[in-house]
């Protein structure tokens, strides 16, 4: 794998903001605790009030912090451990690295765009900017031709085709879902709450699902750049997967108690979604071999 | 060069959808009138009230309209023209369509995280998708070094790599001198009215300066890359630096309070990139 020297200061820098913020946003405290704000819609929404996030509200700060804690203790750790292996010029540690970077661009781009402006709002800044350059930079450190070179016939590019579609257009469907009915009477989303719009279901629709979906034409088309997406969306589903978990728990314990519906519906299928992406990533690396198949 | 046709087609979906949000924007006013409301900050702003914008307060309605009218009149003309002569085949056809899918892409980032929850809120989605995916497809599909080999002998160089460090030394210190204190003090900062946070801070400070800083070290070492990014930056400014004109005009008429310093020092550097931008489409032969 090419060594980009860009890389060497950018994934630890990105390392290290990730760590500020998310230990500030889960371990700090102080504040005058949650209050009831009225929104422009006329909606009563409760404000978290303490710590980093309080001027988030209450349902948004606990996603914060669930997120904040898998950063912490697999996120992080994943980036730098890949990058470790990405050093040594190992193929697979460079796809890992390269799809930890595309998370914590996701990431970086959440908190700066959607997080109420707090004292972290420049490291977010500064995350969100270097995770796109780096991410950009690992992109283009793969030579997609050799890669594909590499991948053995047993990979399942059907079932890899129909996950990612799935994946792409099922998100759609569900932000969709929310944003249907009050686009057409005018009214605010159920969770807009303190914010200026929604930012995760216009991100995902406008970036996360084209990306799933076009990833899936390329790998049927057996096509180079196929194969180059392929792990990394796999990988962000996995996280996003896993995050969710951390997220729901994070919410529970903030007292936000869903009915039993939503769990089995929507937390539900973002956990099986991550589940199938375990498997397939799995699948993947499994018919992956360091050296080329074909001369 | 071998136009690509997927780009074509992208900026073609957008021209209508674009010309539906920006007229929208401008053309429905309906009733009503501005009207006080408390942030979240505890601050009290005028909301516009009526119109697509009800829900932006006066300040940021004025610029999102000043924004329509640039789009409709000199966004969507030169994307118009950036399909017409890129499917000629033409260099300057390519990068007009690539700096054009540049504009709509910041405008509809913009528009899409910073603008209030409206109707349109799905245009503004699907607007912001076409452009980052055409334009990533066209800056791909540009060759580097056919432009760098285009590149007559009067294109000043230099003066363009000055002015993007300079661009980005101003971005950073009249950004960072609005973020940075209310950082420190837990108040809310100046602008941020009933928004969430600040978007367009975070887009310049995390994409803007870095890739001016970058072109302009490409410029300056001579590579291929820095002529195909300064064309393609320079359009997305001459775009861009109308608009900003547009909106600070469209603030004075909306009786909105500007700071006259950081609003001339904006119009010097939206005329010196328009200036700049119109030479370096002079100076590539096709």
């Amino acid at each position: 794998m090419k060594q980009r020297s860009t890389l060497y200061w950018l994934v630890p820098l990105i390392a290290l903001l990730a760590a500020i913020t998310s230990s500030v946003g889960l371990f700090s405290q102080g504040g005058d605790g949650p209050f009831i704000f009225t929104t422009l819609h006329g909606d009563a929404v409760e404000i978290y009030g303490q710590g980093l996030y309080r001027n988030d509200s209450t349902f948004v700060a606990a996603l914060f912090r669930g997120t904040d804690a898998i950063n912490l203790f697999i996120c992080i750790p994943l980036l730098l451990v890949s990058y470790l292996y990405y050093r040594r010029g190992s193929m697979t540690g460079t796809i890992f690295m390269t799809a930890a970077l595309t998370y914590f661009l996701y990431n970086g781009a959440t908190l700066t765009f959607s997080a109420a402006f707090n004292s972290m709002f420049l490291l977010y800044a500064a995350s969100l900017s270097a995770s796109l350059f780096a991410t950009l930079i690992a992109f283009t450190t793969f030579d997609a031709d050799i890669l594909s070179n590499k991948v053995t016939s047993g990979l399942p590019h059907r079932g890899m085709a129909i996950f990612l579609y799935v994946a792409g257009l099922g998100t759609l469907m569900l932000w969709l879902s929310e944003l249907i009915g009050p686009l057409l009477t005018g009214q605010a989303p159920a969770n807009l709450g303190p914010y200026t719009t929604m930012f995760t279901h216009g991100f995902d629709s406008a970036v996360i699902t084209p990306a799933a979906v076009i990833t899936g034409v390329y790998l049927l088309k057996r096509k180079p750049l196929g194969y180059l997406f392929a792990p990394s969306i796999l990988i962000l589903c996995s996280l996003i997967g896993v995050v969710v978990i951390a997220q729901t728990i994070s919410q529970a314990i903030a007292g936000i108690i869903f009915p039993i519906g939503v769990y089995i519906g929507m937390i539900g299928s973002w956990v099986v979604m991550g589940a199938f992406a375990v498997g397939f990533t799995i699948v993947f690396f499994r018919n992956i071999s360091e050296t080329a198949i074909k001369p | 060069m071998k136009p690509n046709h997927i780009v074509i087609r992208l900026a073609t979906i957008i021209v209508p959808l674009a010309l539906l949000a920006a007229g929208a924007g401008i053309f429905w006013q309906g009733t009503g009138e501005p009207y006080p409301f408390e942030t979240l900050r505890g601050e009290t702003v005028m909301m516009r009230g009526h119109g697509l914008y009800q829900y932006d307060t006066v300040n940021s309605a004025s610029q999102e309209l000043g924004q329509d009218i640039v789009t409709l009149i000199i966004g969507v003309p030169l994307l118009i023209a950036g399909i017409l002569l890129s499917r000629k085949g033409t260099l300057r056809g390519q990068l007009l369509l690539t700096g054009a899918l540049g504009y709509f892409l910041y405008t509809y980032g913009a528009m899409s995280f910073l603008t209030a929850f409206n109707p349109f809120f799905l245009v503004y989605v699907a607007l912001f998708s076409l452009s980052l995916f055409g334009f990533i497809l066209a800056m791909n599909s540009l060759n580097v070094d056919e432009i760098a080999a285009h590149i007559s002998d009067g294109f000043p160089r230099r003066s363009i790599a000055t002015y993007f460090i300079i661009v980005a030394l101003f971005l950073t210190l009249a950004w960072l001198g609005l973020v940075v204190p209310p950082m420190l003090t837990g108040l809310p900062p100046a602008g941020l009215e009933s928004a969430i946070t600040m978007v367009i801070q975070a887009l310049d400070l995390g994409v803007i300066v870095p890739t001016s800083l970058i072109t302009a070290t490409l410029l300056l070492k001579k590579q291929a890359w820095g002529y195909a990014l300064s064309a393609v930056v320079l359009l997305k400014i001459l775009t861009m630096g109308t608009a900003l004109i547009s909106m600070i005009i469209s603030q004075m008429l909306a009786g909105v309070d500007i700071d006259p310093v950081t609003s001339v020092i904006f119009v010097l550097i939206s005329i010196s990139g328009i200036t700049l931008g119109i030479v370096t489409l002079r100076n590539i032969r096709d």
